[in-house]
């Protein structure tokens, strides 16, 4: 079974990384990101690999990154046959692979571990105004329930008699399409009593933009911001200082 | 003292028929108002007329007056109004929208604009009124439908209401549950003197903590008084009002002066009843 999408909503768990100041773990995401994106070499990919192995363990992250893994390994798959067609090159297709695979891992780590109420308050950090947070927030808030919808709809559905699994890839999907209407009349029913509720609770009646939530940026943070600092400056040492 | 009041009322949506007619009644302050009627009655329709979703959210045909705290709901902004009445809806999961208990309790005060320092205060007091310290760091979706209730009813009481509305509120609860939120409520109006106003079904439930009782039939009132006096008279099961067990047993037994609500009530009742009848 496909678990992608379980990958990248925020897991709640007590680890060293979930308790990192949210400045700490934005700056790590970035710093991966751009790693992933420039290194081209196998062995510096492993490296970076290696790193981001640590981060997903200490983050206690594991299961869901293994129970998607068999999604990400026929996409890495994909990604070097079509590689090898076109290049022909063994190592520069297991490269464009791996250059995937870093991607994925490092999104995934950076969903799974931060909240977003610590979003919320980075957002704020950067003066992104109450109701564009609240629609960001709002729309990972969500995600469960809408899930829990599909569910429910789909069985209910099926109840019926609805087959699902039955006929050639254009018939499946439209088999889908009992599912998709109702799930759409019932999100927006969503949507307006989530609506009403705002109303009732002040929602936007004050420009004061007030967020009652305090991180602070502790001694562990600093440790951790070097530690995983440390692929980028063993990649400037090499590639600058030692072999420039 | 008028909490609130609905004069000459009525109201229809988009002017097509009238939801809500004429009506005429006053709640006061401290009292729990239970508003019973069948489905589609205007039972929603009259909470929304209170918490000011009509007319400002809305719109239609809006006839009469309705008054909150002795100012016409009109008058006042969302924001002020939110102060004075917090409104409970059927679904929890409808109206909680942040990733942890204390974080959906401390939403509406930050909507406020309050003080940081009242705002952790207050949600401090209501996590400890409603005994939801243990799960203050859960997000809201992973609890019970009864343990969502409460953080929804402390996220409203964290604003300090005069007035609560309660939509169906037991309509997603299993029974335990459901009578834990009615001693909850007990526990409100009691100590807090909040007024209660609660469109429900299941009278049994209830009518025990309600000092009056509406009946709402297509959208007209045709009843309001005392629960008591209410359940003594015989037309009311025609308004789609099913009277609770013991108050039909009560109304059955000959010689008993008024329906029971509760089994203590019925056990005082059948003592009196045989002790007249063995003198």
């Amino acid at each position: 079974m496909f678990r992608l999408p379980h990958s990248f909503i925020f897991s709640r768990q007590d680890s060293l990384i979930h308790r990192l100041d949210i400045r700490v773990k934005i700056i790590i995401f970035i710093e991966f990101l751009i790693l992933s994106l420039i290194l081209f070499n196998i062995r510096d990919q492993l490296t970076l690999l290696s790193f981001l192995g640590a981060l997903i363990f200490l983050s206690k992250i594991e299961r869901r990154i293994l129970n998607s893994l068999a999604f990400i390994t026929f996409l890495m798959a994909m990604i070097f046959i079509l590689n090898l067609i076109i290049s022909k090159e063994i190592i520069i297709s297991l490269s464009y692979s791996l250059r995937f695979l870093l991607i994925i891992l490092t999104s995934s780590s950076f969903f799974q571990t931060i909240s977003p109420d610590e979003l919320e308050y980075f957002l704020r950090l950067l003066r992104v105004p109450r109701y564009l947070r609240f629609a960001f927030i709002s729309a990972l808030r969500f995600v469960p329930l809408l899930m829990l919808d599909l569910i429910q709809i789909t069985d209910s559905q099926r109840a019926r008699g609805l087959e699902l699994d039955k006929g050639n890839i254009f018939k499946r999907i439209k088999n889908r399409i009992p599912i998709l209407i109702p799930l759409i009349i019932s999100t927006i029913n969503r949507s307006s009593q989530m609506a009403e509720a705002l109303e009732t609770r002040a929602f936007n009646s004050t420009k004061k933009d007030v967020l009652c939530l305090n991180l602070n940026f502790e001694k562990r943070d600093l440790i951790f911001l070097f530690i995983f600092f440390l692929p980028s400056l063993l990649t400037v040492g090499y590639y600058y200082i030692i072999y420039p | 003292m008028k909490i609130v009041e609905f004069s000459n009322f009525s109201f229809s949506y988009d002017n097509g028929n009238y939801i809500l007619k004429d009506m005429n009644f006053y709640v006061e302050e401290g009292w729990c108002v239970l508003v019973a009627g069948k489905s589609g009655c205007g039972k929603s329709t009259l909470l929304r007329c209170i918490n000011g979703l009509i007319p400002k959210y809305y719109k239609g045909r809006y006839e009469g007056e309705v008054l909150v705290d002795g100012v016409r709901v009109i008058d006042y902004s969302m924001s002020e109004l939110s102060k004075k009445v917090g409104t409970l809806f059927q679904n929890p999961d409808h109206q909680l929208f942040m990733f942890s208990v204390e974080r959906e309790i401390a939403f509406g005060l930050e909507n406020l604009g309050l003080d940081p320092s009242d705002i952790k205060d207050r949600v401090e007091w209501a996590l400890d009124f409603l005994n939801l310290k243990d799960l203050a760091k859960r997000a809201p979706y992973e609890l019970s439908e009864g343990q969502k209730q409460r953080v929804a009813l402390a996220s409203i009481l964290v604003m300090r209401p005069k007035i609560i509305l309660l939509d169906e509120p037991t309509s997603l609860l299993d029974p335990k549950t459901s009578l834990q939120l009615v001693n909850l409520l007990r526990n409100l109006k009691e100590k807090l003197k909040v007024t209660l106003i609660i469109a429900e079904h299941k009278l049994e439930l209830f009518s025990p903590i309600a000092d009056r009782l509406l009946v709402v039939h297509d959208g007209s009132i045709k009843a309001y008084h005392r629960v008591k006096e209410v359940l003594k008279n015989p037309s009311i099961s025609s308004y789609g009002v099913s009277l609770p067990p013991l108050a039909q047993l009560s109304l059955f037994i000959e010689g008993f002066k008024e329906p029971s609500l509760t089994i203590d009530e019925m056990m005082k009742e059948l003592r009196r009843f045989f002790n007249d009848r063995v003198s």
